[in-house]
């Protein structure tokens, strides 16, 4: 079995197209990390009160240097401070937002606690107000002691039933307060981890659909089934160097995506509370390390299931062209039914999907980070625990049934 | 050793492709003759198990073959009539893969694919792709996988389709030393072929079996039909449309020379011939000798 596998491996890494698209993915998560690098832009005041503009690694470092005041813990007295500020440049300004506030004073005074002010806004304001909207009557520096508090009663609140309502309340149980904030991490580069993770999954439908099918369609298989080891042997070589292959990928991509992102923006800065780095209402307990590594697993285990759904459609479809196409339209079928709908059916069959944690608006990110949950009748389940689920169940179902619609396939 | 279809049907939709065929396979090359469309191909692919029958069933020394499985396999040869290979491997890759799924161990198999790539004279473009081989060569790379195993039961589709006659005379003088103790199944349009080294023949026509035998024995189904003659060229439309014609000869002095197919002379001063496997390919397939 070891030398099949290490033959079929010998085989794929020596086929032209499969080099190509392993290269791209790789080089691919170069360039995925350098896009949100050099998507933030910040203001500075330079030493002759000029306002200069400043994007990448050296915007990164001045917002980094900007609130490095507010570092660590959230704690009472800060929040206080920081609600002063916004009420000192309110009344000053009317606003707390350029044009109506000079933005050399904006970069000055309020981007240094705008996290803080963000925070206090999204729990203490009332219903309909936001950060934009309100005045300095609606916040107060006395407000400030009551903010975890507040917070805690409005996330008991969160869910649409009874049912939503008791996970919430097991899922956010442990989220440590004071919230903890690093300068630095920015969620934009999950994003686009996501997407790099869509691109992988889409590389590799490619590279995985002609596994089977390619030899059904140039008849290659009616040599090696007749062979001793030509049927479930093979089967699994095959199987096994793929997603060895995959995995490798997968690990290196990522690795390398992440190398990158989480360097330039600071590896301490992953130690922050999620809740405020992407809003205050998240519901589960991570720092944004720990959310890194739950969105990578989470990708890692859709991309798997889309891999051996692949695996499965190469094995019982006769071309390479009916397997990539029914394999491509599964792995973008959950996109297109979460632009479509969002009815709790069209919610449990995109999450159920083997592809259903990856895609633009509906990836296991914006899963995690946000408060959907499907009702199986007296059951409510949160969608990333079924993206997980459903994958966790498909990954071992479709590789049992690959080798069963390879083994018993009937050539014509 | 024995290999014995047992009354198998394999029904398609629409047609069925083998009719209730029994014939018991013994050591020997065995040649499968009969038309495009005869159900040949069919036939050795239910042989070779990657194909299931309708109905009936395949045995292997008393044991059905579905029942053997991997152990039948490992005793079993096959040479499709076409197959695709990888196109990144060079030949010595390709017969590396297929040693490793035919179980051989590493040293044995660079062993055996040494010395097949010796018999099938291709020695030389061992570390060739595949893809870049001309037609004959692919062929031969195809022969030289059905032997890697030495299998017991060695089946082979149009083996000599693209080799050259010099190739086609190495290839028949490799499985003619290589038959002894072993079944070959033979099926080619060539009937040469199989009436050099064919010690028993099966004809196959609309997916029955009509006749099995030696050579020498189903030959004399055509004796006493065989004739030759030379007639006037003008006279060959003529004759044409009468009869089956099994070979056509321009003479210099614009005679032909003709060899066909009747029950009794039909061209004026014929002369009875010894009839051969063309003859009887013919006169079993007359529609195979005609112009479209």
């Amino acid at each position: 079995m070891g030398r099949l596998i290490y033959l079929e491996m010998k085989r794929v890494v020596t086929t032209r197209s499969a080099w190509a698209l392993l290269a791209f993915i790789l080089l691919m998560s170069a360039v995925m990390a350098y896009f949100p690098i050099s998507f933030v832009k910040t203001f500075d005041v330079d030493e002759q009160g000029n306002l200069i503009s400043l994007e990448g690694k050296e915007a990164i470092d001045c917002i980094k240097e900007k609130e490095k005041e507010i570092n660590g813990e959230i704690t009472e007295e800060e929040i206080r401070q920081a609600i002063t500020v916004f009420q000192e440049c309110y009344r000053e300004y009317g606003a707390i937002f350029p044009p109506e506030m000079p933005r050399e004073e904006y970069v000055r005074r309020i981007e240094p606690v705008y996290p803080v002010i963000n925070l206090a806004a999204s729990v203490l304001l009332p219903d309909g107000e936001n950060i934009y909207s309100m005045t300095d009557a609606d916040l107060s520096p006395e407000d400030a002691p009551r903010l975890y508090d507040e917070y805690q009663e409005r996330l008991a609140m969160m869910g649409k039933s009874d049912a939503e309502q008791e996970m919430v309340r097991k899922l956010s149980k442990d989220i440590k307060m004071p919230f903890t904030y690093i300068s630095g991490i920015d969620l934009t580069s999950f994003e686009y981890l996501t997407l790099y993770a869509l691109l992988m999954m889409l590389v590799f439908v490619v590279i995985i659909s002609p596994v089977f099918s390619a030899e059904y369609q140039t008849g290659a298989d009616s040599i090696l089934r007749c062979a001793k080891y030509g049927r479930g042997h093979l089967a699994a070589a095959k199987i096994v160097t793929a997603l060895a292959v995959f995995a490798a990928t997968f690990l290196i991509g990522v690795g390398v995506f992440l190398l990158i992102t989480d360097v330039t923006f600071g590896t301490e800065s992953l130690k922050s509370s999620v809740q405020l780095l992407w809003s205050v209402f998240v519901i589960p307990a991570l720092t944004a390390g720990q959310a890194q590594r739950v969105v990578a697993a989470g990708m890692f285990l859709s991309i798997l299931a889309t891999i051996c759904c692949t695996l499965f459609l190469s094995a019982r479809c006769k071309s390479v062209q009916d397997s990539l196409k029914i394999a491509v339209l599964i792995g973008l079928l959950p996109t297109i039914i979460a632009m479509m709908s969002s009815t709790n059916l069209a919610k449990l069959i995109r999450c159920i999907l083997p592809s259903g944690g990856l895609g633009f608006t509906n990836s296991f990110l914006f899963e995690l980070l946000g408060t959907d949950f499907v009702h199986m009748g007296p059951m409510v389940i949160w969608t990333p625990y079924l993206i997980i689920g459903a994958a966790a169940v498909e990954i071992p179902l479709f590789l049992v049934l690959t080798v069963r619609a390879y083994c018993r396939r009937e050539g014509m | 050793m024995e290999l014995e279809i047992c009354g198998i049907t394999k029904q398609y939709k629409d047609k069925c492709a083998v009719d209730d065929v029994s014939l018991t396979l013994t050591p020997g090359v065995w040649g499968l003759l009969g038309a495009n469309g005869a159900g040949k191909t069919t036939l050795m692919r239910l042989i070779a198990g990657i194909m299931r029958p309708t109905s009936g069933c395949i045995r292997y020394d008393g044991i059905e073959i579905d029942t053997l499985k991997e152990a039948y396999r490992d005793i079993f040869g096959y040479l499709p009539q076409e197959f695709g290979f990888y196109p990144s491997f060079s030949v010595q890759d390709y017969l590396e893969y297929v040693a490793a799924l035919k179980g051989l161990k590493k040293e044995a198999s660079h062993e055996r694919i040494r010395a097949l790539l010796e018999r099938v004279s291709l020695s030389k473009v061992r570390d060739k792709k595949i893809a870049k081989l001309s037609g004959g060569m692919k062929r031969r790379v195809g022969i030289a996988q059905a032997l890697l195993n030495e299998p017991e039961v060695l089946v082979l589709d149009e083996p000599t389709s693209g080799l050259d006659p010099g190739e086609r005379v190495k290839f028949r003088n490799l499985l003619s030393e290589f038959a002894h103790d072993r079944i070959v199944l033979i099926s080619t349009h060539i009937v040469s072929d199989i009436e050099y080294i064919a010690t028993c023949n099966a004809i196959m026509r609309e997916g029955k079996i009509i006749a099995t035998g030696k050579t020498e024995e189903l030959v004399r189904m055509v004796a006493g039909k065989v004739w030759s003659a030379s007639i006037d060229g003008r006279e060959l439309g003529v004759y044409e449309h009468r009869v089956p014609m099994v070979n056509v000869y321009n003479e210099e002095n614009g005679d032909v020379k003709v060899r066909y197919l009747a029950e009794t002379e039909v061209i004026p001063g014929s002369k009875s011939e010894e009839p051969r496997m063309e003859d009887l390919y013919l006169w079993l397939f007359p529609e195979s000798g005609k112009e479209d």
